[in-house]
């Protein structure tokens, strides 16, 4: 009889999978993110085109005019992965804002029907539940990120006059794994301040509120560039001119923390298959992924031992 | 009985209620914050401007710098606020949609709109009432935001305002004003029309994204002259007349860009506001008749979204929409 | 506009009232009449339609067909009036937590055009028993305060006719005797008629002088308590009778 027993650990992230595809938030969330992933590759894509045309007409234009000694095309040699720049952006923006409602949810959901005390009435230990929680909320997000690869190949494919080389479709896995981790990071803020925070409203606003300061403030107080076009990803792409001590200043202060930046730089060089420069931004992201899980598991443990079960 | 206190007496609640909110005060607080950093932030970012054209200039012989025209940059006041327009355009308009959605949560989520609603009060009156404590709010916010922009860019430049920058900047609240309270209506009009409020909150929230910042994101990115830093045509040195002749043979990837950007109310608040404040330098140090000569269908546009904004949020207003999640 | 109210009108009179929704006939002609100055108990399962009566009486509902009246005026024509003359107490009353009690009052208050809040607030609690609370947030209430509060709201304005719905639901056995005193001394020192939806059997007859039954939304029986217990001669309680009559149908 025991043996038929599924694993605990499995029980409850089937649980929390079964509980999350009935959301009708995240499934919203999902269904745009999805959207924008299949035309991110058609907007980057067109965009390319008609600016090599657009440099071609200036040529042919400047040649009217008597100019013939013209610049290169600055497209020339671009990655053709960066078609999937825009991708960052939506990562940046809609995704994580995914992964704080999968993160919330997994802890608000129990925590609002009431039934911690049905859980912990029952042979399962704090340590076991925190690890299958995360689990559970880890592998969701994984299958998100998984389903946007796919969505991006199968849309890449869509284009005949985009040759992607195998190597490149690598890559191109390799940005989606960095995004993860970028995910994961915001999945388990979510998943803390739902755990640590009474209120609802301020369970999901605290993670929305550090979201801001990491794709907004922080870039814009070491960079001096504007919010709007924090979300270009032309502006990303390019090394920051060096603007001055205030500037520096803040880079140092907030360099360590700025987790958007070490996304975007990560991501992008995975977008121009260059992997030289990739150890320490990945690294950061990896340190912080572990760092938002560790806390997020110690705050599973010990809030739900409390009187929070009697809620 | 005397219709107009009803109106008052709804709207002071709604001001006191929300002004006991930490979730509201929190977000106020934290746009008034986003301010000062967009303003500290463009304040040094011009400084570092004018330290590299002095930098460039000691580096210059005296025979180059014959032959060599470097410009000054120019302080505008006004440009200092490009940030701050981008910060009231997504993070205002959260701070609205939120205040909208709880308005209207407040009463639906527990059943204070039954008790409401066995008043002498009529529906239009509970909706003004809603309406004005709002524009109460979302003008102090606005309001304060703006003494603060004056009194953070005298401190830091060291400039006062000329009248006319003043009335513009005067201009600029106002729309300001307009778009929040667009945002107010639009998720107070989800809250009553849709029964279930996590979803409307979502549902507002998810607009958002997709109107406020996917489809404007979209419109810049699919630009071809932002596919390079400091701009394409900039790069190719072309004249802009050689530019408008490059451009019109891209006639349908140009309009198709356009109408994508048009179609977000907040591109219209965002075109009005950077030529008023001359962020937009083709209408810097303008006058106000020439700018809105250019402008006015954004304006109109503006004002279309708001009035429908608050004609939506009276037609919500009913019995049964508003008890609809009572038990 | 104001019709006149004489001492004679009834002060609730509900003729044929019938509602209906997505097809499903809630209430089936109810023909009612309660005078002024009793305690009304009305009685039913769940589901039966006892809410969905109360809220027609209380104008937040339109019925299909029939008329309600309170005290001769007409709930959908004449709402307005209606509302100025009637108290409402839902079950499960909530407020605005962050406001103060005296606040949550005092909004309550001038939308029911009291003129002198201050002092009416003052004096319902003092009748309530219940000063002493006015400047603490609502949130920091106890199920059996709440309450007062509703009760409190309820009266500000010395409605003629009280709804309770379910007034007793979540008290404890203190918190329903102090809800019956209230009741009792409202409708004997302010004359005020009560209408309460209940199915709590045992304060129906501590508190009651008529009731009625509602079952599927009908109207099954309709009596005064004296007679009620008279034409049971045989029933020791209020229950048994109750059973008897869900049984008759």
């Amino acid at each position: 009889m025991r043996k038929d027993v599924p694993p605990l650990v499995a029980v409850i992230v089937r649980n929390e999978w079964r509980a999350l595809l009935r959301e009708k938030t995240f499934l919203l969330l999902l269904g745009i993110f999805l959207t924008m992933t299949f035309f991110s590759v058609y907007i980057g894509w067109s965009t390319r085109s008609t600016t090599n045309a657009i440099y071609h007409a200036s040529v042919a234009y400047l040649a009217t005019q008597g100019v013939t000694n013209v610049i290169p095309n600055p497209l020339d040699g671009v990655s053709p992965l960066l078609v999937f720049d825009n991708m960052l952006i939506y990562i940046l923006l809609i995704g994580a804002l995914l992964a704080i409602v999968i993160g919330h949810r997994s802890f608000i959901r129990e925590r609002a029907s009431g039934v911690l005390p049905l859980t912990f009435v029952r042979p399962v230990s704090k340590a076991r539940y925190a690890f299958a929680k995360l689990l559970g909320i880890f592998l969701a997000l994984a299958g998100v990120v998984f389903a946007t690869y796919s969505v991006s190949a199968l849309s890449a494919l869509l284009i005949p006059a985009l040759h992607l080389s195998g190597i490149e479709f690598l890559y191109l896995l390799g940005f989606y794994a960095a995004s993860f981790l970028y995910l994961g990071i915001f999945a388990s803020l979510g998943l803390l301040f739902a755990i640590v925070s009474r209120n609802e409203s301020t369970a999901l606003f605290i993670p929305i509120l550090l979201w801001v300061a990491v794709v907004f403030i922080i870039p814009e107080l070491t960079t001096g560039q504007n919010p709007v076009a924090l979300l270009n990803p032309v502006t990303l792409a390019n090394a920051f001119p060096d603007q001055g001590k205030f500037f520096s200043l803040m880079s140092t202060i907030f360099g360590p923390i700025s987790i958007g930046q070490f996304y975007t730089r990560s991501a992008l060089d995975l977008l121009r298959s260059n992997g030289a420069a990739l150890v320490v931004p990945l690294g950061a992201l990896l340190a912080y992924l572990a760092a938002t899980t560790g806390v997020s598991a110690y705050a599973l443990g010990r809030h739900t031992s409390a009187n929070d079960l009697q809620l | 009985m005397n219709r107009s206190p009803h109106i008052i007496t709804i709207a002071r609640k709604e001001v006191k209620d929300a002004s006991r909110n930490s979730l509201f005060l929190t977000l106020a607080f934290f746009l008034l914050a986003l301010t000062g950093i967009s303003i500290l932030v463009a304040s040094f970012a011009f400084q570092s401007q004018v330290a590299q054209y002095h930098a460039a200039l000691s580096q210059l012989s005296p025979a180059q710098l014959q032959s060599i025209v470097l410009t000054q940059p120019a302080y505008y006041p006004l440009q200092m606020l490009r940030g701050t327009v981008e910060y009231l355009e997504i993070i205002g308009a959260v701070i609205a949609l939120v205040l909208g959605y709880l308005s209207i949560a407040k009463e639906k989520g527990n059943n204070t709109s039954r008790l409401l609603l066995t008043r002498p009060v009529t529906r239009n009156e509970l909706m003004g009432g809603k309406l004005l404590g709002a524009s109460v709010m979302l003008g102090t916010l606005v309001l304060g935001i703006g003494l603060f922009t004056v009194v953070a860019i005298s401190g830091i430049g060291h400039v006062g305002f000329t009248t006319s920058e003043l009335i513009k900047l005067g201009l600029v609240l106002l729309y300001t004003f307009g778009y929040l309270l667009f945002f107010f209506c639009f998720s107070a009009a989800l809250a009553l029309f849709i029964s279930d409020l996590p979803r409307a909150l979502m549902l507002a929230f998810s607009l958002w994204l997709v109107f406020v910042l996917i489809i404007p994101q979209i419109g810049d990115t699919m630009d071809p002259d932002n596919q390079v830093p400091g701009g394409f045509f900039a790069h190719m040195h072309m004249t802009q007349n050689g530019q408008e002749a490059v451009i019109g043979q891209f006639k349908h990837y140009e309009n198709l860009r356009n109408a994508l950007e048009v179609s977000s109310v907040e591109k219209h608040y965002e075109r009005l506001s950077f030529a008023t404040l001359g962020i937009k330098t083709m209408y810097n140090d303008k006058s106000l008749g020439f700018i809105m000569n250019d402008k006015w269908p954004d304006l109109l546009v503006l004002l279309l979204f708001l009035g429908a904004g608050i004609a939506l949020s009276y037609a919500g207003m009913s019995n049964k929409r508003i008890m609809a999640a009572s038990p | 506009m104001t019709p006149s109210i004489t001492k004679t009108e009834p002060a609730i009179e509900l003729a044929g009232l019938t509602h209906a929704y997505a097809e499903k006939t809630i209430l089936h002609e109810l023909n009612l009449v309660v005078p002024q100055g009793e305690i009304f108990g009305f009685l039913g399962h769940n589901g039966a339609g006892k809410t969905t009566t109360i809220s027609i009486l209380t104008t937040l509902l339109r019925q299909t067909a029939g008329t309600a009246r309170i005290a001769g005026l007409d709930t959908v024509r004449d709402a307005q009036e209606v509302r100025a003359k009637i108290g409402y107490l839902p079950e499960n009353v909530t407020f605005y937590n962050d406001l103060t009690a005296y606040e949550n009052l005092a909004y309550f208050a001038r939308l029911s055009g009291v003129e002198n809040v201050d002092e009416r607030i003052d004096e319902v609690l003092g009748f309530l028993d219940f000063r002493g609370v006015e400047h603490k947030k609502l949130k920091s209430f106890s199920k059996g305060m709440r309450q007062r509060i509703g009760v409190a709201q309820a009266i500000l304005h010395e409605p003629e006719v009280l709804f309770l719905d379910e007034p007793t639901t979540g008290l404890d056995p203190v918190g329903i005797k102090n809800l019956r005193d209230i009741i009792l001394r409202l409708n004997r020192e302010k004359g005020m008629t009560i209408f309460m939806n209940t199915h709590l059997l045992s304060e129906v007859a501590k508190t009651c002088t008529s009731i009625g039954v509602l079952n599927k939304g009908r109207l099954i029986y309709n009596e005064t308590l004296e007679k009620t217990l008279a034409d049971f001669p045989d029933e020791v309680s209020l229950e048994t009778i109750y059973v008897q009559m869900e049984e008759k149908i």
